[in-house]
C-alpha cells in the first residue's frame, strides 16, 4: 500500500466521521478549519499581485504614476514665498486709475481738429 | 462741322490736356521705409487716439506730439491742470532700423497701397495690412510728401474697428528744440506708444495705457505676449524682450 492510498483512506475515514458526527462537532471542525486558514490582508494581496507576473508589474507602475500625477496636479498650488497662493494673472490686468482717467467719452467721429 | 460743334470739341479735348498728371502710386515697401524712418524735418502735431470697445461708448484721448528727424518723438498727454498727465520720449532709431520693421510687417501681413484721401490737410497714401488669411488687420494713412504716419486704424478679427490714431492738426516743418526730447531711454522691452509698465505678478509683466493692456510672460523658457496688441506690435515686443 503506497502513500496515495493511505491519504485516500484517511480522507474517506474523515468524511465518514463527519457524516456520522453530530452537528455540533461538524460546526466545531469547520470553525477550527476557518481559524487555521491564514489571514489575507490587502498588503498580502498587493504583494501577491506584484509577484504574479509581468502584467502585474505594469499595472502597479501605471497605478503609481497616475496617483503621483493626480497628487501633483491637485495638491501643489502655485506659491510665492511671502504671500502664499498667487492668483493667475487675468488676461487684462486692471489699469491704474490715473491711466484710466486720461480717457474721456468720444463720439467716434473721424475728422480733423477745427 | 458747325462753328459750335468745333468749339465744343476743342473745349473737351482741352480738359484732359490741362489736368494735372496723377501722382504715380509708390510701392508699399518704399512708402513704409519712408514712414518708419520718419520725416526729414521737425514737426509738431496734435493726435487723437480713439478706442472702440464692443458694446460700449468709444473713448478718446488727445496727445501733443513733437518729432525730430531720425525718429525721436515726444508724446505728451495733457492733464487736467497745467502739468502734463503723461510724457513719453521715444527714439525709434534706438530700437531698430526701418528695414527690420519692414521685414517684420512682411512676415505677418500682405501689403497693398491705394489712394488715401486727405488727413489734416495733407494728401495721403493708404496702406492696407492684411493677415495671410485675408483679414484686414490694419490700415495706415501716410503723408505723400514727408512719409509721416497721419492715421492708423486697427481692426478686430470680425472686421470691426478697434482703434484709430489720427493726426488732427499738423505743423510740418516745425522748429523743435532738441532739448525738449532729452530723456534717458526707458529700460526694458519695447512698448507701443502710450503704454506704460504697470506691475509684475505671477511671473508676468503687465503694461497698460488705461484702456488696453497686455502682458509679457516667460512660459517654459520662452517669452509670450497676450492682450490687446496687433500681431506686428506683439512680435516687436517679443523680439525686444528676447534681446
Amino acid at each position: 500500500m503506497n502513500e496515495n492510498e493511505d491519504a485516500r483512506l484517511a480522507k474517506a475515514a474523515m468524511k465518514s466521521l463527519l457524516v456520522c458526527a453530530p452537528e455540533s462537532l461538524t460546526a466545531d471542525l469547520k470553525r477550527l478549519a476557518r481559524n487555521r486558514k491564514p489571514s489575507h490582508s490587502i498588503w498580502d494581496g498587493l504583494r501577491e499581485a506584484l509577484a504574479g507576473g509581468a502584467w502585474a508589474y505594469g499595472a502597479g507602475a501605471a497605478f503609481a504614476a497616475a496617483a503621483i500625477g493626480i497628487f501633483i496636479l491637485r495638491a501643489v498650488p502655485e506659491r510665492e514665498a511671502a504671500t502664499g497662493v498667487v492668483q493667475r494673472p487675468a488676461r487684462i490686468a486692471a489699469a491704474p486709475q490715473a491711466l484710466q482717467d486720461l480717457w474721456s467719452d468720444d463720439d467716434g467721429e473721424d475728422n480733423d481738429e477745427i | 462741322m458747325t462753328r459750335f460743334k468745333l468749339a465744343a470739341l476743342l473745349a473737351l479735348t482741352a480738359v484732359p490736356l490741362q489736368a494735372k498728371p496723377r501722382a504715380p502710386r509708390p510701392g508699399a515697401d518704399e512708402l513704409l521705409l519712408k514712414t518708419l524712418a520718419g520725416p526729414a524735418t521737425g514737426y509738431a502735431a496734435v493726435e487723437r487716439v480713439q478706442v472702440f470697445r464692443s458694446g460700449r461708448k468709444p473713448k478718446a484721448l488727445k496727445v501733443n506730439v513733437v518729432g525730430l528727424p531720425g525718429g525721436r518723438r515726444r508724446l505728451e498727454v495733457p492733464g487736467k491742470k497745467k502739468t502734463p498727465a503723461l510724457v513719453q520720449v521715444r527714439d525709434a532709431s534706438q530700437y531698430e532700423a526701418p528695414a527690420l520693421g519692414l521685414a517684420r510687417l512682411h512676415s505677418i501681413y500682405e501689403l497693398a497701397v491705394s489712394t488715401g484721401g486727405v488727413v489734416a490737410k495733407r494728401k495721403t497714401w493708404k496702406i492696407s495690412l492684411r493677415l495671410k488669411t485675408g483679414a484686414l488687420r490694419r490700415a495706415l494713412w501716410v503723408d505723400r510728401d514727408s512719409g509721416l504716419l497721419m492715421k492708423r486704424e486697427t481692426y478686430r478679427p470680425d472686421g470691426t474697428l478697434a482703434r484709430r490714431e489720427r493726426i488732427v492738426k499738423l505743423e510740418l516743418p516745425a522748429a523743435i528744440d532738441p532739448a525738449s526730447l532729452q530723456t534717458p531711454p526707458v529700460a526694458g522691452p519695447w512698448m507701443p506708444e502710450g503704454f506704460v509698465f504697470t506691475g509684475e505678478s505671477g511671473g508676468a509683466r503687465h503694461y497698460s495705457n488705461g484702456l488696453e493692456s497686455y502682458e509679457l510672460a516667460r512660459v517654459g523658457g520662452k517669452f509670450a505676449v497676450s492682450g490687446d496688441l496687433a500681431e506686428d506690435d506683439a512680435a516687436r515686443v517679443l523680439e525686444s524682450a528676447v534681446k
